[in-house]
């Protein structure tokens, strides 16, 4: 590995692009936070106003995704779920990546007892099993995208802390950090503007996973009630709720179900896509 | 090429029809019953059940001293009579020949020892209480329990419906002890089932079904589609009201209706500033659309409440004031106890309040209409759907404003005191609104000692106007009791507590049209 110039930035979005896959998720992802940006804009109801005389009415000209059991506009919802998942997906990788690049780069770059510190604390946590932890920090804390947020990193930042220490780990001993240092380069400015750079690219992959892995993790949680508060529009929740209705309105769970498909699925394409482009191996 | 495609064809057609030939036969078709219930029981011991399921269970494998019928009165089980020599001492004469699964008959010492092991408190038994007006129980003969009570106790009788047990039964866990009733357990497997096979020495009616095997399946798409399949033949309440239809396309599936007695229930903390005031909790319950909710949420198989009593239940007043839906009355009145709206139909509400409920989807979709419907009127709510432990013990602690769960089986208006009661605070009593009124503690005192049915019936009236005037809950309808059966079941009376009793009264009668892709040969 190199130093790596604009140009080989201009070459990753080209290899990036040229998977099709890739090109295929991006276009999902931008039209979703587009949906998330407008959605008070583009919907056409209001998401929680009900109509419970046509609860679980099926697609119609006023209604083009159909009616949930107390009549509120499937699409509005969806819609407005977007922002939810949206913000949980890019919340926690936010979240998780901050704590993560702090305490990897600590480890990683400065050793010793630090390092010990940090990594023996990620063996402890890692040592949970992440979804019922959150579960359990969500049913203690109560129901609420913020509460989902703090379950969902506390755990989170672990993986990130241990990928960027290995990665920090290995750059650190190259030649062009040598020289850095021979330089005379004070060790902060080393990390910053040689280290981490050259250390990026499997960061960036791990994160676009992780924002897939986010909104599934939010989705579980407010299927189980653990979520957002009612009647905020999660798309696990409606899940759940449209769950009890499959065998005679089965579009109730079903919409927001390919939702939560096709998002977490644009997510893992680009993430594959970079992860070609970036020429990362796991 | 084309034979070996043709040798294949035949093949497989002759595999397919094989296995079409073996089907396996369902368990009705073979005599046994299959029950799902909508859940575990915690406990199948008489002594120790609490839930709804355990309490079902026994009705079915123990024989109780006596039973209640539809209308709540107490009839024979295993005692053939009894009397009340005075308002303090009450005999029961057994009846002769009633035995235990086990074999050994059933005797007065039982009796004694059932109801002596409840009351001791090293057992822990959470009935203790009930049994509390007991001051010593006399066994002169061996068809004999004679019941000496502290003070007059009006629901004894009612609570004598309690499954005896052996004398000498420790508390064994999971596994079950005998009882005389109708069944016995032949296998127990906690959560998943328990299986049931006929009592020979049953002192009553012999059972028809030899067999009966009772499933507990929570999820109610699995009960849906286990009863459409055939693998599951009756179901009392756990079917979903959107689904009836869907289920009754199925040929050999039938239903019947029936009134209910379980009321649920709209309860306010009288402690919190705002509700406290009852001219706001009038305004709630006035928010609120229950015709709407019972024809939607419910598709018509409910009633709205007028009190926690059950309409056909003897001591239900009559001419109860019925609050009607009228948000236009419900926010002058919210404008009288000073709770203007500041912005008038804008987003900005007149206050917030935060109501409780479980994870349960259906409380959560009845939550999130009462949310709308109370919005409409100019109050904020925010739902907290809790774990169903926190909820319950936010609940008991007081620590709510609104909440809502559903009365199940009541069988004595002295709930009144149980509930109401300003000394009934929780953990001893279910007072949860911390509601104080000295004219209702007098009123349920009274109720409790009076032996007379027609003059505790006009004590309950007055508590019932009592409360219907200061509404510390706000009785918000009552469900009808719907069996999904299959259509070979007769015999079985629904009653409106979901009394399982009558499943010894079930027989499978001739046979039905044949299932779908069973065609004759």
């Amino acid at each position: 590995m190199s130093e790596r110039g604009p140009a080989s930035r201009g070459r990753i979005a080209a290899r990036f692009l040229r998977h099709r896959g890739a090109a295929a998720g991006l276009a999902v992802v931008a039209a979703l936070l587009l949906v998330a940006l407008l959605a008070p804009l583009l919907s056409p109801f209001d998401p929680n106003a009900q109509d419970l005389d046509s609860g679980l009415s099926g697609a119609s000209a006023s209604h083009w995704l159909g009616q949930d059991k107390l009549g509120r506009d499937l699409l509005s919802r969806l819609l407005h779920g977007s922002r939810i998942s949206v913000s949980v997906g890019l919340g926690t990788v936010a979240v998780s990546l901050s704590i993560g690049l702090l305490a990897g780069c600590a480890s990683g770059f400065y050793g010793g007892r630090t390092d010990h510190l940090f990594m023996r604390l990620c063996d402890v946590l890692m040592a949970f099993p992440g979804i019922l932890l959150a579960i359990a920090i969500t049913a203690v804390l109560g129901p609420s995208l913020r509460n989902v947020l703090i379950a969902l990193s506390l755990l989170g930042w672990v993986g990130y802390a241990r990928l960027i220490r290995a990665q920090v780990m290995k750059v650190k001993e190259m030649e062009f950090v040598e020289s850095a240092r021979a330089s005379g380069s004070p060790p902060a400015r080393i990390l910053v503007s040689h280290v981490l750079p050259n250390a990026l690219s499997p960061i960036i992959v791990e994160s676009t996973f992780g924002i897939a892995r986010a909104i599934v993790a939010e989705a579980g949680l407010s299927f189980l009630g653990l979520g957002v508060a009612p009647p905020a529009p999660s798309w696990g929740a409606m899940i759940n709720e449209g769950r009890h209705f499959l065998f005679v309105a089965p579009h109730v769970a079903a919409v927001p179900g390919l939702a939560i498909m096709a998002t977490v699925m644009a997510f893992n394409l680009i993430g594959d896509g970079l992860r070609d482009a970036m020429d990362v191996r796991d | 090429m084309r034979d070996a495609a043709r040798i294949f064809l035949a093949a497989s057609l002759l595999a397919a029809s094989a296995v079409a030939g073996c089907a396996p036969k369902l368990p009705i078709e073979e005599g046994t019953l299959v029950i799902a219930l909508p859940g575990a029981p915690t406990s199948i011991d008489p002594r120790l059940a609490t839930d709804a399921y355990g309490e079902q269970i026994l009705q079915i494998t123990h024989a109780f001293l006596v039973k209640r019928d539809t209308a709540g009165n107490p009839v024979p089980d295993l005692a053939e009579s009894w009397e009340e020599r005075s308002p303090t001492e009450i005999v029961f004469r057994l009846r002769k020949g009633a035995r235990f699964h086990d074999g050994r008959e059933v005797t007065s010492a039982d009796v004694r020892y059932t109801f002596e092991w409840i009351l001791d408190p090293k057992n822990r038994s959470p009935h203790r209480m009930t049994y509390d007006a007991i001051s010593r129980i006399e066994t002169p003969d061996p068809r004999t329990v004679v019941f000496q009570l502290k003070e007059p106790f009006a629901p004894f009788l009612v609570g004598m419906s309690r499954g005896i047990v052996p004398a000498g039964s420790g508390a064994r866990g999971y596994s079950p002890v005998p009882g005389a009733g109708p069944y016995k357990v032949d296998d127990f497997r906690p959560d998943e089932a328990i299986s049931l096979s006929r009592h020979d020495g049953y002192h009553g009616r012999t059972p028809a079904i030899a067999k009966v095997l009772v499933k507990f399946l929570p999820d109610s798409n699995v009960r849906f589609l286990e009863l459409k399949k055939g693998s599951v033949n009756f179901v009392l309440n756990g079917v979903d009201p959107d689904l009836l239809p869907a289920a009754l396309k199925n040929p050999n599936l039938a239903m019947e209706e029936a009134p209910g007695s379980n009321v649920s229930y709209l309860g306010f903390n009288l402690r919190d500033p705002i509700l406290s005031d009852v001219r706001v909790r009038r305004a709630v319950a006035m928010a609120i659309d229950r015709e709407t909710i019972v024809r939607t949420i419910w598709k018509g198989h409910a009633d709205p409440a007028d009190s926690i009593l059950a309409p056909g239940f003897w001591a239900h007043a009559e001419g109860l004031p019925r609050i009607r839906h009228d948000p236009a009355e419900a926010k002058r009145l919210l404008d009288r106890a000073g709770y203007r709206d500041p912005d008038g139909d804008g987003p900005k509400p007149r206050f917030t309040l935060t109501f409780k409920t479980s994870q349960n989807e259906l409380r959560r979709r009845i939550a999130a209409v009462l949310q709308e419907q109370l919005r409409q009127a100019g109050i904020a709510v925010e739902v907290q759907s809790l774990e169903w432990g926190t909820f319950f013990s936010d609940i008991k602690k007081g620590n709510f404003q609104l909440y809502s769960l559903t009365w199940v089986g009541i069988a004595d208006p002295d709930i009144y005191h149980y509930a109401f009661h300003s000394a009934q605070v929780p953990p001893d009593g279910a007072n949860r609104g911390r509601y104080a009124n000295p004219e209702l503690d007098r009123l349920v005192l009274a109720g409790r000692r009076e032996p007379s049915r027609a003059k505790r019936k006009e004590i309950y009236r007055k508590v019932q106007h009592l409360l219907s005037r200061d509404l510390p809950v706000f009785p918000l309808w009552i469900n009808r009791n719907l069996l999904l059966r299959d259509r070979r079941l007769a015999g079985f009376a629904i009653t409106p507590d979901e009394d399982y009793t009558s499943v010894k009264d079930l027989r499978i009668e001739g046979r039905t049209a044949a299932p779908a892709g069973k065609g004759t040969p």
